[in-house]
């Protein structure tokens, strides 16, 4: 028994586990390994120099490079901007919009002015909500030209209008100004527009932003009165067709076609300034790292971005200012990562 | 001869020619383990070089220089912990070299047994093989994995045998506790956000595009880390059937 303990003792000891694995015996010597690496690693770099966009990289003189793909930038900004634009509401009161004209006849004697009138129309309570489609979009130096269809929802609320009536010159004497205001029904109609936003790209603190700006500003709004309102313009104007007011001059179906001409060509709505603003993108370079216990800060260098046809590209040299330790402790290593392996 | 001693020359002949054996096929160095790994990766990459496929990433690419990650392994050193089995480790000075399709970390410094008063100066060879968004933050990290722990002076301080457990004990997590995965300065973020915006005159709903991030391949030549990273926008409705995470 003591033999077959020590047999055991002595081969457990002479096949005792390496820490690092041992040589097998076909394996290749020292100088074999590092003559077959210098033989790969001349191939790659041969192969690495006719790789435009290795050479790219490797042509400028940074510690980091991120090039992202204008099509996924293209898909990002897309949603970012159907998303954004799909439930927008505007507040247009006080919005407002006016018109004015002049009547006369003829006469033996010329063309006679018999007055002008004025009309005003001014929204009182009224929110427009805009849904966007799918924009298109087009990628041209640092910025992006983005073509977005907008839809304006129909709304209710109220519009003031005022109609004035100046008399001028024989009807003077003879006619009585009048002003008639009167606030009714309206509506926004359902429309569609296309906004215009151009997208600037830059890079700042690591950050790569997208900045809209609205290349027109005024969207022509068509609104409408109710058909009860209309009527109550309609007769509100026609009360003023008798002797001694001039309706008999001013003809109300005239001023209600001026009216409706109005309303259909819309109502110059300036977009609020608040309408656009900057978005981060997802990817940015970092300004700050953890090693070990920690956190490490970083300066960023010259921070670059070029935007060609196919990639966003954003670059920098980075130096670490200081290091010190956090309170919190580190994040939880055992999470689930999105992770590949060399 | 006696049938016992008989076999006690056998047995010592087996146990000998076992010893013998050992001596005869001795553990790999250090350089030759990391030149076994560099061989195996610049293979798969001069194969897809030649194929014109070394740089054939999805959406994004990350390329980081040697030089930003030897100055992060710097800025964070001294590091000193235990490593498990008994060991305490002090890392001195890092080096980083991505010229032969291994993200190589050097890393110099002293290894102690605890409450033993023996310590030699040991050099860990590491590469950045797991490369990852860490989920959290999305910020790019990498994983060391141990290749090779040198402790050229082992036998003269008399730490040879311990000196065998420290490579596996740097390896099982050892490394981890004491350095934790190398933050690449690149956050790629989980989502683009806008908050919600009422005024006045204007009424805008949040804004949450969530982007779905791997990474997809690895490289490494020419001093620089190459991280491909797969991205894709998802609708509103896409995120509550699409699960995040890869790999």
């Amino acid at each position: 028994m003591r033999l077959v303990l020590l047999a055991a003792a002595l081969l457990a000891l002479g096949t005792a586990p390496h820490s690092t694995p041992p040589r097998a015996s076909a394996s290749p010597s020292l100088p074999q390994l590092r003559a077959e690496r210098e033989t790969l690693r001349a191939r790659l770099e041969a192969a690495v120099e006719r790789d435009p966009l290795a050479t790219r990289v490797l042509g400028g003189n940074t510690d980091v490079v991120l090039a992202i793909r204008t099509d996924f930038v293209e898909s990002l900004l897309a949603e970012v901007a159907h998303q954004y634009f799909d439930d927008v509401v505007l507040d247009l009161a006080a919005v407002a919009v006016d018109a004015d004209g002049a009547i006369g006849t003829k006469t033996a004697f010329g063309r006679l002015e018999l007055g002008e009138w004025q009309l005003a129309a001014s929204i009182e309570r009224l929110r427009g909500r805009l849904r966007a489609g799918h924009p298109r979009l087009r990628f041209h130096e640092n910025q992006v030209d983005v073509d977005v269809p907008v839809q304006v929802l129909p709304a209710s609320g109220r519009i003031a209008i005022d109609f004035a009536w100046d008399s001028k010159g024989l009807a003077n004497v003879v006619c009585r100004d009048f002003a008639v205001r009167q606030v009714l029904d309206g509506r926004v109609l359902a429309q569609q527009h296309r906004l215009r936003v151009v997208i600037r790209l830059a890079s700042g603190d690591g950050g790569l932003s997208a900045t809209p700006v609205l290349s027109e500003r005024g969207v022509p709004l068509r609104v409408d009165l109710t058909p009860e309102s209309w009527a109550s313009v309609t007769q509100a104007l026609e009360a003023q067709d008798s002797p001694g007011r001039c309706g008999m001059f001013l003809k109300p179906e005239r001023v209600l076609g001026e009216l409706r001409a109005l309303a259909a060509r819309g109502i110059q709505v300036r977009l609020p300034d608040e309408l656009v603003r900057s978005v981060r993108l997802p990817a940015q370079l970092a300004q700050q790292v953890r090693l070990g216990a920690r956190d490490v800060e970083l300066s960023l260098h010259r921070p670059a971005l070029q935007v060609d046809a196919e990639l966003v590209w954003s670059s920098a040299r980075i130096s670490a200012t200081g290091a010190r330790r956090p309170a919190a402790a580190p994040s939880a290593a055992s999470r689930a990562s999105r992770s590949g392996s060399a | 001869m006696t049938l016992r001693r008989f076999l006690v020359a056998i047995l010592t002949l087996v146990a000998g020619a076992a010893l013998t054996c050992r001596g005869q096929e001795p553990a790999l160095s250090a350089e030759e383990l990391v030149l076994e790994r560099e061989v195996q990766k610049l293979r798969a990459q001069v194969e897809a070089a030649e194929a014109g496929t070394l740089l054939d990433f999805d959406q994004m690419l990350v390329v980081v220089d040697q030089d930003l990650v030897q100055r992060l392994l710097e800025s964070a050193t001294p590091l000193e912990g235990d490593v498990g089995q008994g060991f305490h480790v002090r890392i001195d000075a890092a080096r980083a070299e991505f010229a032969n399709g291994v993200a190589l970390v050097h890393l110099d410094g002293e290894a102690s047994l605890v409450g033993r008063g023996i310590s030699a100066q040991m050099s860990l060879y590491g590469g950045l093989d797991v490369v990852e968004l860490d989920p959290a933050s999305g910020v790019l990290r990498a994983r060391v994995a141990v290749y090779a722990v040198e402790i050229p002076k082992a036998d003269v301080l008399g730490i040879d045998e311990p000196a065998r457990r420290l490579t596996q004990a740097l390896a099982e997590g050892g490394l981890e506790t004491l350095l934790g995965p190398i933050e690449v300065p690149v956050r790629i973020e989980d989502r683009l956000r806008l908050p919600a915006l009422r005024t006045r005159r204007i009424s805008i709903p949040a804004l949450d595009v969530p982007v779905a991030a791997t990474v997809s391949s690895v490289r490494v030549f020419a001093g620089k880390l190459w991280v491909g990273v797969r991205a894709q926008v998802e609708g509103p409705a896409d995120e509550l059937c699409t699960s995040r995470g890869g790999g």
